[in-house]
């Protein structure tokens, strides 16, 4: 750990501490501001006095966390932090999504109560008024009095749910400590000022979200809010850019390469940072986010919901290898690249990556899940990623693929992760995923791609892919088009639905 | 249709629906461009016995006689000359 973060002092103990001492930075940075992609826009001073309404608001609410599902406004951030300041842990909710499965997330949350505006009202209204849990309108929070006293603290400020692979979500509980580490790190490592302004892209309900909103406001910065509309549009999400002066981006590979697209010729010298993590970054967009953002540090971040980010790696503007390496672990994090059995393997060999960070979740709200999910080796608790990396001679550590990304397909061990790294590198692909159809009895490999708009074939797919890639690994059927691939709400292609996509046909 | 087209648009209608008949090139390497493994081979050798009327022997059952198109016109060119 380097001297500078040792010398951090300790650390927001509970969620109101946390929530306070991002208060008192956006009340030392009264120039900032929080702008909305459709004009909203509310002053740090404003939006120290929404957060003071909210939480008037929330007088009277039984003890539990507070769900939040309302889309990405200024005002809704104003609700986070007024969550926090009452020393309740906030749960976001994405407004995106299905009925079904917000209400299978509150279910599970039992939360204390609702806060909507008015297209989530409408949706959440059954729900809530079936289970007697308050609803409460946003907008309709305008009373000015002194807030109550922050209550005791329950011990956790974020609570995130992710698709589990069973479609039942998982509940994932992060302490205020753990924000504030990250917090510290991301100031320090990216020297964040009051004069920033974070473009935030994720949906509040992504843990992507808390380095532009958490960190950001922490030093009193500025942030430039991407809803849902702005988030699919590269043009949109340019305009809100130099709109907002914005000077560090923070996006999904897909988001980026949406922009990137959409930039035609311009290019933003303001933007000083970009960032981007969850999905592996097709070579051909990183060249272009060099172009368009010709003055920023372009870094590669690696994480999960369940440690925060673990990894970074600064991209090298000549020379960028390909695929990109995850890098070097954040100065807290400790990790191991085990065997199955949970042994170290020798350095250099292929293994699962173990995290140990401060950043950690507390845990699931399934116990077993919880036990599952980490593993102990030399008396220290680690997370299981689930990846498959490789520590190089180069001291950076080497992403291969998701431990479940290696599959059999008619007896043979394909890597799936390792087909799109190649598939992807042939000029022309914006986005691909290959991904298992099961077609009768027979298991098959299939790949869907977006392109440039330039003609290309299967033909030529399969032509690329017969230059590296063994006869099994080599998908059956190509579904091509120029149309961007399915999301899910994290932003990442979504295989399971390009799968039953491909049996709908 | 000529016989070689008739099995050209067996193959990709089979093996490669994303390919049009005209634009799979007569010398493309079947096997290793993934459109045909050994279970694909069998089905290949079922169409031209069944729809071709075409006799192929047991020691025939060898991937490499089917790499390509050409290929397999080389194998049905032999036995018609065989049969003439």
């Amino acid at each position: 750990m380097t001297q500078h973060m040792k010398d951090i002092a300790g650390l927001a103990p509970t969620g109101a501490a946390f929530a306070e001492a991002l208060l008192s930075a956006i009340g030392r940075a009264p120039g900032g501001r929080v702008a909305g992609g459709c004009g909203a826009v509310l002053t740090h001073d404003d939006m120290l006095a929404r957060v003071a309404q909210i939480r008037v608001g929330m007088a009277g609410l039984p003890d539990g966390p507070v769900a939040i599902c309302a889309a990405k406004r200024p005002d809704t951030i104003a609700a986070v932090l007024a969550v926090l300041a009452d020393g309740r842990a906030y749960a976001p909710l994405d407004p995106g999504h299905p009925e079904d499965r917000l209400t299978g997330i509150l279910d599970l949350l039992r939360p204390a109560a609702l806060l909507v505006d008015a297209l989530a009202e409408d949706r959440l209204r059954g729900w809530a008024s079936a289970a007697g849990v308050a609803l409460r309108r946003l907008d309709a929070l305008t009373v000015r009095a002194e807030p109550p006293c922050p209550r005791p603290d329950g011990g956790l400020a974020a609570l995130l749910h992710t698709s589990g692979s069973t479609g039942v979500p998982k509940q994932v509980r992060i302490a205020a400590p753990a924000l504030d580490q990250f917090n510290a790190w991301v100031r320090w490592e990216f020297g964040l000022r009051p004069q920033d302004c974070l473009l935030s892209h994720a949906p509040l309900a992504f843990d992507l979200s808390f380095l532009d909103i958490f960190a950001g406001l922490s030093v009193g910065a500025s942030l430039a809010l991407a809803d849902a509309e702005t988030a699919r549009s590269g043009e949109r999400l340019l305009r809100l850019i130099r709109e907002a002066g914005v000077t560090v981006v923070q996006a999904a590979p897909s988001a980026l390469a949406l922009m990137v697209r959409a930039a035609e010729g311009q290019c933003f010298p303001a933007v000083r940072a970009v960032l981007f993590a969850g999905e592996p970054m097709p070579a051909p967009v990183l060249r272009d986010i060099f172009r368009v953002f010709p003055a920023a540090r372009v870094v590669n971040v690696y994480g999960c919901t369940e440690t925060n980010d673990t990894f970074f790696y600064d991209v090298p503007r000549a020379d960028t290898p390909d695929p990109l390496p995850l890098g070097r672990p954040l100065p807290y994090v400790c990790h191991e690249v085990m065997t199955e059995e949970g042994h170290p393997v020798p350095i250099g060999e292929e293994g699962e990556l173990w995290v140990a960070c401060p950043t950690t979740m507390e845990g699931y709200s399934d116990p077993a899940l919880t036990a599952r999910a980490f593993g102990h080796w030399q008396g220290r608790r680690y997370y299981r990623s689930n990846d498959r990396v490789r520590l190089g001679e180069d001291g950076l550590m080497h992403f291969l693929g998701r431990a479940d990304s290696v599959q059999k397909i008619s007896g043979h061990r394909v890597d799936l992760a390792e087909v799109e790294a190649h598939l992807a590198r042939l000029p022309g692909v914006v986005e691909l995923a290959v991904y298992v159809v099961r077609r009768g009895d027979e298991a098959q490999l299939e790949c869907a791609v977006a392109t440039d708009g330039r003609a290309l074939g299967s033909l030529d797919l399969r032509r690329h892919a017969m230059t590296a890639l063994p006869a099994p690994a080599i998908p059956r059927r190509y579904a091509i088009s120029a149309q961007p691939l399915p999301k899910n709400s994290n932003g990442k292609i979504c295989r399971r639905m390009l799968a039953s996509l491909a049996l709908a046909v | 249709m000529t016989q070689i087209a008739r099995i050209r648009a067996f193959i990709c209608a089979e093996f490669a629906p994303d390919i049009q008949p005209q634009d799979l090139p007569a010398d493309l390497d079947l096997i290793q461009s993934g459109i045909i493994d050994s279970l694909g081979v069998l089905k290949l050798v079922a169409f031209l016995e069944d729809d071709c009327g075409i006799a192929i022997a047991p020691e025939e059952l060898d991937a490499e006689l089917y790499q390509s198109l050409d290929a397999i016109a080389a194998l049905i060119d032999g036995k018609t000359a065989n049969a003439a």
